[in-house]
């Protein structure tokens, strides 16, 4: 199990990680969610070893990995670009970690070649590096992780240079694969669909600090404050005049009750349109509406918005 | 982006006004000039006035091309002898007088003003080559310092392999310094052909130093050189202690650098102008200019050197700190020419290996 | 993917070929000139003196045990210089690539002040440092092999630094932690991972520091003593002192074979694989020293830096400020005035003007001709073309310098004793320089780039203009920079050149040291400590120019 307590770790006088408390438990797939420059990376590189902490604990089982060189701490990083050897062969990758552990040369050209059958991508074995395609590299480099058999697994922005179909197809998979290995995974991300679909538990953070933790379901119903609702893509108003509220697009009911408001923009998005509303004097609403609904506004209309019964989450801390 | 652009065209227009490269400052003169090149080595040195006297008076300008030490110089003109690099030569010594005659570059002129020399400097009979200056190499040494060590200073070549002196002398390899040729030179007129090795056998035990030019032996090495070295003896010239007082400031009033007389071998420097120049006429004159009144007092301040015109009156600082061996060790300078290879791939066997 | 910048025009089509082959023209004429010739002619003369070929001196070179000894000497002492160089640079090369702190543009432009420097120069410091009567006269390095070897390293650490530093800035430092995630140590993650990354960037900075530590001349000279002797200093002695062409001619013939083999492997090694590396701009790969541990290499670095590099030089500024009687400025008004009236005396604001007029001159001359070669390497990738432009640093300058004697002799073409054959020399010398400068950078222009521009409606000149040339003209002006440092220092070409009376600084140097008297040594220290500032403020003033640091220097 991994604890990590109060880490802090600061670029200069940039502090890019401001005091985060975290656990993941054996074989907890936990998924850290932030935009660019929330320190996600960074706190992952810190676990890693890759970054001094400035201050805090980064333990596992119990005993404090500080003064622990990177290369002894026994996790595995994939990277986000994938930094793959480019002088040795796909084989010569995966067995990297392998040889570094000084395993007999058959055992570790096996442990290898199960590896990337677990990616699928037996038979590459001996293709060049520049040779392959952007998912593949990425399976590479998977399989080069997990050949290592690290005690923990982390990952920075798995899936981000791949295009949304394999991506979508990936996320399946790799869940998985996951679940039936039984690692621990710690993985970074941006996107929501990646963080949701992959996660037993997200941590939301923001700024260097964790805004919110909790289970994807938990998170995705209850967000806890201003910036985690309007990270997930909900609306946070008080156009209401209830105070501060969070409502969901495909909350927000268009009709004839509630605050009038002017449709600025109509965009298609696969199974529903997307429509912006301009409300005077607040920030503009999203509302969704099913794409085969009966009468779908037009850009110009002016609309009656009011939020669903029940479905606004009264928030606590002011917007950021 | 365009920065970049103007260092280069800013470069290449002061390069470009730059290449209209200064003239050396001539005096106008009325009639017609010729240009004369006088091809000498590095030590070459004469006083712009006294040259341009020259020029005034014969309507001769002279151009300076200064080619490496001595022996390149002279292999440069040899090397070059069917296209001449100049008109007249200067610094043949009597070490290489027999190579430079026998490569036939010079041509034979009797100069004006010979009679003034003293036979002794008049080495080369059939006149290829004219004596414009003398000196000699000799063991310097700094008087303070064996003052200090209460030592005696050694005075005979003997002395210096006697145990007292162990580790104080620095000698410059013969094959690549001419006042270390000197000095080797020396030990074999005064050791003769058979014991001029024995001798160096006894300096070789003795722990004398040995460094590849005069520079790294006199300014590196010697006590009184400008490293303040740690060796009080050093293969220098006769005119070394009026230069250390000449060039020091301020002035000392003795020079703490003396001079072994009888270490001294005489070096007798020629002049001569080169076969196949198109000026035979302007350099004949000029060379009759190198043994007159004016070039030859020139001399002493300007290379440190001794004039070889009989008569020609001395610097004070040359009068008041110069010692000159009265009877200098010298050789023949066909033997010199016949053995000298010989002689220093010994010395080399015998000192180095 | 990993399709890293390509052709400088569009291989094949035959215009380009033709330009291409005209381009090549200028580089290789001008060798051909000034180079090829006079070396065939005096190594002619020496092999087949009236026409007829005589093969025994070559034949000695093998029999001869000395020669055989000059030969392996010369190899050890290179191999040795070059390993050394290497170790104690590399983690120098590291700090100032990787490592943001203050001062590093200074520390980078710096470094090279001493490889520009003339041998007498640093001669002089050194003997003052390790002589007898120097500071460190105790540790007996005097006429040794060490002094040569720290000689050699002193000039040469800036090849490195510089060179692999430089790609090392721009490798992925992600592969480097990638390797230790997976559970390799530093040291295994260097060899592993560092080392074959680097492996081009080291070839060609071990080849440059092993050219010129073979040929050295001055250091083994001064600091090394009679003892030591190379294929250099021999080639020296048989030529200008003996006149004994034949065997010098056999020695040059030995010593260009040992620098074309060289120059070949190493061309092997350098010109692998450099499009498979995933570079970064450096701007990204350097950081602040963070763990006490970095804080203390950086500093351990800068220190080995100061003293090896700055030691000997700030022995000569305090040499030149130390006149006898308390420090001052004594020596540098001497330098105005002793030999005043003499023909021997220049005014140092003329050697300086002279030193500045002839390195100009160089300078067009070497970016000019280099720039075509670097041109036509750019998209050739001949190595025979790179081999034959880098031939000049191989080949010992007095062979050059008396090749010129009799080669050039004919009018018109009778340039011997005029002031131009100066930085004509310089300029060969040169030339290699901003051909390994200008080659890389012209090679990574981005096709894709001009396709853009294309497509925006630029016109194949317009293309040319808007992309092209700014990004050539940077590349000359950073080759130009260093053709200017290294022209304002050159001496051995010009000492073995019959020299017309326009001295340059380290001309002036080399006279007033062989003058006796402690005002024209400390004089000399003085036009020494002018001749290094001129030379460092030509260095920091172009290092403004550079951009990233692809490529040798």
């Amino acid at each position: 199990m991994l604890s990590v307590e109060g880490v802090r770790v600061e670029f200069g006088t940039f502090t890019a990680v401001d005091g985060v408390d975290l656990t993941v438990a054996d074989g907890e797939i936990i998924c850290i969610l932030g935009p660019s420059g929330s320190g996600k990376s960074s706190l992952l590189r810190a676990v890693a070893g890759l970054e001094p902490l400035a201050a805090g604990t980064v333990a596992w089982d119990g005993a404090d990995l500080a003064g622990v060189p990177v290369h002894r701490r026994g996790f595995g990083l994939m990277f986000q670009d994938h930094a793959l050897f480019p002088h040795r062969d796909v084989l010569g990758n995966v067995e990297f970690g392998l040889r570094m552990q000084h395993k007999p040369a058959a055992a570790t050209a096996q442990a290898a070649r199960d590896a990337l059958a677990l990616v699928d991508m037996a038979g590459f074995e001996h293709r060049r590096i520049g040779e392959l395609s952007g998912g593949e590299q990425q399976r590479v480099a998977l399989a080069r992780a997990l050949a290592a058999a690290p005690r923990l697994l982390m990952l920075d922005e798995p899936l981000g240079a791949l295009d949304r179909a394999l991506r979508d197809r990936l996320v399946t998979e790799l869940r998985a694969l996951f679940v039936r290995l039984g690692l621990s995974i710690l993985f970074v991300t941006h996107d929501h669909d990646e963080a949701f679909a992959l996660a037993d538990r997200l941590v939301v953070m923001h700024e260097g600090r964790i805004e919110q933790i909790g289970t994807p379901a938990e998170v995705w119903q209850r967000p806890v404050n201003a910036f985690v609702a309007g990270f997930l893509g909900w609306n946070v108003t008080d156009a209401f005049g209830d105070g501060l509220i969070a409502v969901r697009p495909d909350s927000v009911c268009i009709g004839t009750t509630g605050i009038a408001g002017t449709v600025t923009s109509r965009t298609f998005r696969r199974d529903h349109f997307l429509l912006q509303v301009e409300i005077e004097a607040h920030a503009p609403l999203m509302a969704a509406m099913p794409f085969d609904a009966a009468s779908l506004p037009e850009v110009g209309d002016v609309v009656h918005v009011a939020p669903a019964p029940d479905a606004a989450v009264r928030l606590d801390a002011p917007a950021t | 982006m365009r920065r970049p652009l103007l260092v280069i065209v800013a470069l290449a227009t002061v390069a470009g006004a730059l290449l209209t490269a200064p003239s050396a400052s001539a005096a106008p003169s009325a009639t017609p000039t010729t240009t004369i090149t006088l091809l000498t080595h590095d030590s070459f040195a004469a006083s712009k006035s006294v040259l341009a006297a020259f020029t005034k008076q014969s309507g001769i300008k002279v151009k300076i091309v200064q080619a490496g030490d001595a022996g390149a110089a002279l292999n440069q003109a040899i090397l070059t002898k069917s296209h001449p690099l100049g008109d007249v030569f200067f610094g043949v010594d009597n070490t290489f007088l027999s190579r430079a005659l026998d490569a036939g570059i010079f041509e034979p002129y009797v100069a004006n003003g010979l009679e003034t020399v003293p036979s002794e400097y008049q080495l080369d009979a059939s006149h290829h080559l004219t004596p414009i200056d003398h000196g000699d190499v000799c063991i310097n040494d700094d008087k303070q310092w064996f003052a200090q060590h209460h030592l005696a200073v050694p005075t005979t070549l003997a002395d210096l392999t006697k145990p007292a002196y162990k580790g104080l002398l620095v000698v410059e390899n013969p094959a690549t310094s001419s006042p270390g040729l000197a000095f080797q030179l020396a030990t074999i007129a005064q050791y003769g052909n058979d014991g001029w090795q024995a001798y160096w056998t006894k300096l070789r035990a003795n722990d004398v130093k040995v460094d590849d030019g005069w520079e790294s032996a006199y300014d590196g090495d010697f006590t009184q050189g400008a490293n303040k070295g740690t060796y009080p003896l050093v293969v220098s010239y006769a005119s070394s202690p009026p230069a250390a007082v000449y060039y020091a400031k301020p002035h000392p009033k003795t020079s703490p650098v003396g001079t072994m007389l009888s270490s001294c071998f005489r070096q007798v420097e020629f002049a001569g102008v080169l076969q196949g120049t198109q000026h035979a006429a302007a350099a004949r004159r000029f060379v009759d200019f190198m043994l007159s009144e004016k070039f030859q007092a020139d001399v002493p301040l300007q290379m440190f050197v001794f004039p070889v015109r009989d008569g020609t009156p001395l610097p004070a600082v040359f009068t008041k700190f110069a010692q000159v061996a009265p009877k200098p060790l010298s050789l023949p300078a066909s033997e010199i020419g016949a053995r000298r290879d010989e002689w220093i791939n010994q010395w080399q066997d015998t000192v180095l290996h | 993917m990993a399709r890293h910048g390509a052709a400088l025009t569009a291989s094949g089509s035959h215009g380009t070929r033709r330009a291409r082959a005209a381009l090549a023209v200028v580089p290789i004429t001008f060798l051909l000139l000034f180079f090829v010739y006079p070396v065939l002619a005096i190594v002619g003369r020496g092999l087949a003196p009236h026409w007829r070929a005589n093969l025994d001196p070559l034949r000695s070179v093998v029999t001869d045990a000395a020669l055989r000894h000059v030969v392996w000497f010369t190899l050890w002492q290179a191999t040795l210089s070059t390993v050394l160089t290497v170790v104690v640079a590399l983690p120098g090369a590291y700090v100032v690539a990787r490592y943001q702190f203050r001062g590093r543009r200074l520390v980078q432009a710096l470094v090279i002040v001493p490889f520009v420097l003339p041998t007498v120069v640093v001669g002089a410091a050194f003997s003052g440092l390790l002589g007898p009567g120097g500071p460190l006269g105790s540790l007996g390095l005097d006429q040794s092999l060490t002094a040569i070897l720290v000689a050699h390293v002193f000039f040469n650490y800036a090849v490195v630094v510089r060179t692999v530093g430089g790609m090392w800035s721009h490798l992925d430092p992600h592969q480097e932690e990638a390797a230790r995630v997976l559970g390799a140590s530093r040291l295994r993650t260097f060899r592993e991972v560092t080392l074959p990354a680097l492996r081009p960037a080291l070839a060609g900075a071990a080849a440059i520091v092993f050219l010129f530590t073979f040929t050295s001349f001055g250091v083994i000279l001064i600091l090394g003593g009679p003892r030591f002797s190379t294929l250099e200093t021999e080639i020296y002695r048989q030529t200008a002192e003996l006149l004994n062409l034949p065997l010098a001619a056999a020695l040059t013939t030995v010593q260009l074979l040992a620098i074309v083999l060289l120059l070949f492997v190493t061309g092997r090694l350098e010109g692998r694989r450099t499009a498979a590396l995933r570079l970064r701009p450096a701007t990204e790969t350097a950081e602040r020293p963070r763990t006490p541990g970095a804080k203390a290499f950086v500093a351990a670095n800068l220190v080995v830096m100061a003293v090896l590099l700055g030691g000997p030089l700030l022995v000569l500024v305090e040499r030149s400020l130390h006149p006898p009687g308390g420090y001052g400025l004594g020596f540098y008004r001497a330098l105005g005035e002793v030999h005043q009236g003499s023909t021997l005396f220049v005014s140092p604001m003329e050697a300086v003007g002279n030193s500045l007029r002839f390195a100009a001159m160089a300078t067009v001359i070497a970016v000019l001709v280099g720039g075509c070669g670097a041109f036509v390497l750019a998209s050739s990738r001949s190595r025979a073309l790179d081999t034959f432009l880098s031939l000049p640093l191989g080949v010992s300058a007095v062979t050059v310098g008396f090749g010129f004697l009799i080669a050039l002799d004919h009018a018109p073409f009778d340039f011997r004793g005029s002031p131009y054959l100066v930085p004509i020399a310089q300029a060969l010398v040169a030339i290699p320089f901003v051909v390994r400068t200008m080659t890389p950078i012209l090679r990574a222009i981005d096709p894709r780039l001009r396709e853009a521009a294309a497509t925006l409606g630029a016109s194949p000149s317009r293309v040319w203009s808007e992309i092209d040339l700014p990004i050539v003209m940077r590349a000359a002006t950073v080759a130009a920079g260093f053709a200017f440092a290294i022209s304002l220092g050159e001496f051995g070409a010009t000492l073995f050149i019959v020299r017309p009376d326009y001295p340059t600084l380290p001309v002036v140097v080399y006279r007033l040291l062989g003058q006796p008297g402690p005002l024209n040594f400390g004089a000399a220290m003085a036009a020494s400590v002018i001749l290094m500032t001129l030379t460092a403020l030509a260095v920091l003033a172009i290092d403004r120019f550079r951009v990233g640091s692809l490529g040798t220097f």
